[in-house]
């Protein structure tokens, strides 16, 4: 398969995107490692390995950010893997560098989500608690 | 402007005096779209009633709820009291006043969002072009509330470990819930099996939490980035496959104690290869 035979997308419109009714998937294929340094908001660390990737049926774009210098092959196994489950998959043009570069924000992945019954927090009960200005801690 | 505008306009600017005549006497469209929003009913509502008369009838609830002592947020809390003409209005500076404030965080939510960076405001989302320039629908509206967000599965391969990732994008623009202290949005995941038997389940709650001191924990879901809940090994306890279903509640919990309200924003499910 040729250069020419991906599809690529510029940060730009893929910014435009995400604030669209039909917002696309965004898939983090660089690693565990550089994803948790930052990474397009909202997007999912996939893994390096295509063939251990598993979506679930879909059917919008999608959007891969690859490592810089990922093979011809490397793409054509991801898109191959992606498009079978009914994504229409595209390529950050340029990477995360050039969402960098374009100003775009900057998401560093959090762990960690409150679960309930796993922390000192309680579910408050009432339905409008505002203006205790004392009370919130930022 | 036809002549009678003008001429209305005229003595308007000219005696002030007829700005004490109420707004829907000329502004009859305008009323009729914002009369059916839930501003405009703010301190009329059961809930309202009850929480506020069991909360000793604080004075503070109705600088938001009720700022000129009638039943609702009225045409001069956002306006102000005139008279002609009246300034144009900027957004969101002009909602700040009430959805902005500790616990109220959604318009500062909103400015740090793609949204804004995209040059939308609050009315792209909360007018409806079809509905006037004054209707404005929001949370209690159930088919814009199931456009709040959308729900993925995948599963990757973590150092030869399966991890299933939950992710939510929020489309908000700004933090979900929005609002105040009093919404939540509950995340349950179940790993299911033969016979339609459920193998685990987990569960999250996105929103307001309080401390140990009674003092505020925001959790709710962070504009653009939401939240990707990740599960080891999915497919343990024979689980063949997953559901995931993502609820937005008006009351903020506990999840057993019904919301007859209650809206399924997103749902998502998938197999897995054994
Ligand atoms: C929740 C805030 C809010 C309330 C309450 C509100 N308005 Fe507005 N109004 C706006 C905004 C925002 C605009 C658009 C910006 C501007 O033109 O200043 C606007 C615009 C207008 C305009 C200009 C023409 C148009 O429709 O865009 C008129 C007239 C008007 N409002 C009248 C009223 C009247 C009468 C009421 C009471 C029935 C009212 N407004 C209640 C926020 C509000
Ligand atoms: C006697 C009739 C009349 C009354 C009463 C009236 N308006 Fe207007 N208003 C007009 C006309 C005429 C215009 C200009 C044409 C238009 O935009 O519809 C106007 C325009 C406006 C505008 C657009 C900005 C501007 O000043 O041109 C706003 C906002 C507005 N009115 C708010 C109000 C509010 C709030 C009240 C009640 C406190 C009110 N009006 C009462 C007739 C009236
Ligand atoms: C004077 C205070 C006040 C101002 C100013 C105000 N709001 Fe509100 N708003 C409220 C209150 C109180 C509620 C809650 C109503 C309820 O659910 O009972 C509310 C509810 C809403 C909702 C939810 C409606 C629904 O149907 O779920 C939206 C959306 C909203 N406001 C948008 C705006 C926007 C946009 C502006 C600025 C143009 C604005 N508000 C200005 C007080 C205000
Ligand atoms: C990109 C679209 C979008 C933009 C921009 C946006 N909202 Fe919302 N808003 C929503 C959606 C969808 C919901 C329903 C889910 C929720 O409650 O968070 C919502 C919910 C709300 C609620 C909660 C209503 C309730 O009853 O619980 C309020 C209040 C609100 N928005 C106000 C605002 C204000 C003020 C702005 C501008 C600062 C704004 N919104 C900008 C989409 C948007
Ligand atoms: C800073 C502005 C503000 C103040 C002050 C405020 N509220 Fe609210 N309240 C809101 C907004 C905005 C909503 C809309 C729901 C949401 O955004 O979650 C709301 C929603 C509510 C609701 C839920 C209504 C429904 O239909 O579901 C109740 C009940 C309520 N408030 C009661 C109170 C009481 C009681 C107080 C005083 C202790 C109070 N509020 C003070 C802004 C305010």
């Amino acid at each position: 398969m040729a250069e020419q035979e991906f599809s690529y997308v510029s940060p730009d419109s893929v910014a435009d995107a995400l604030v669209s009714p039909a917002p696309p998937l965004i898939l983090d294929a660089r690693g565990r490692d550089i994803y948790a340094e930052g990474t397009v908001p909202g997007a999912v660390n996939a893994g390096r390995d295509p063939k251990g990737f598993l979506p679930s049926k879909g059917s919008g774009q999608l959007v891969l950010i690859l490592k810089k210098g990922a093979t011809s092959y490397l793409k054509r196994s991801w898109s191959e893997r992606l498009s079978s489950y009914g994504y229409k998959v595209t390529i950050l043009n340029g990477g995360f560098d050039a969402w960098l570069a374009a100003g775009l924000p900057v998401e560093i992945p959090a762990s960690g989500h409150i679960k309930p019954g796993s922390t000192p927090y309680i579910i408050p009960r009432g339905l409008c608690e505002t203006n205790t200005p004392a009370q919130v801690r930022e | 402007m036809t002549w009678r505008l003008a001429l209305s306009w005229l003595l308007l600017t000219s005696f002030p005096l007829f700005a004490a005549e109420p707004c829907e006497s000329c502004h009859l469209e305008t009323h009729r779209q914002f009369a059916a929003t839930a501003m405009a009913k703010a301190a009329r509502s059961d809930d309202f009633i009850q929480e506020w008369g069991q909360g000793g009838r604080n004075p503070a609830c109705l600088s938001c709820h009720a700022p000129s002592g009638t039943e609702g947020v009225v045409c001069v809390d956002c306006h102000g009291l005139g008279p002609h003409p009246y300034p144009r209005l900027s957004v969101p500076e002009t909602c700040a006043r009430c959805h902005d404030a500790p616990g109220e965080s959604t318009v500062r939510r909103h400015k740090t969002s793609l949204a804004a960076r995209r040059n939308l405001n609050c009315l792209s989302c909360h007018v409806k072009p079809s509905a006037g320039s004054h209707g404005f629908i929001g949370a209690t509206d159930p088919a814009f509330l199931r456009t709040a967000a959308l729900l993925h599965l995948a599963v990757r391969n973590d150092l030869g470990k399966q991890i299933l990732v939950a992710a939510i994008r929020p489309r908000t623009g700004h933090a979900l819930p929005g609002g105040t202290t009093g919404r939540s949005v509950w995340l349950v995941i179940k790993g299911m099996g033969r016979g339609n038997a459920e193998r685990w389940r987990e569960t999250w709650r996105f929103g307001w939490w309080q401390g140990p001191k009674g003092e505020w924990e925001d959790a709710t879901l962070a504009p653009d980035i939401g939240a990707n809940l990740e599960v080891a090994e999915p497919g343990r306890q024979g689980t063949d496959w997953i559901e995931a279903e993502l609820i937005f509640r008006f009351r903020p919990g506990p999840f057993e104690e019904p919301d007859p309200r209650q809206v399924t924003i997103s749902k998502a499910q998938m197999t897995l290869r054994r």
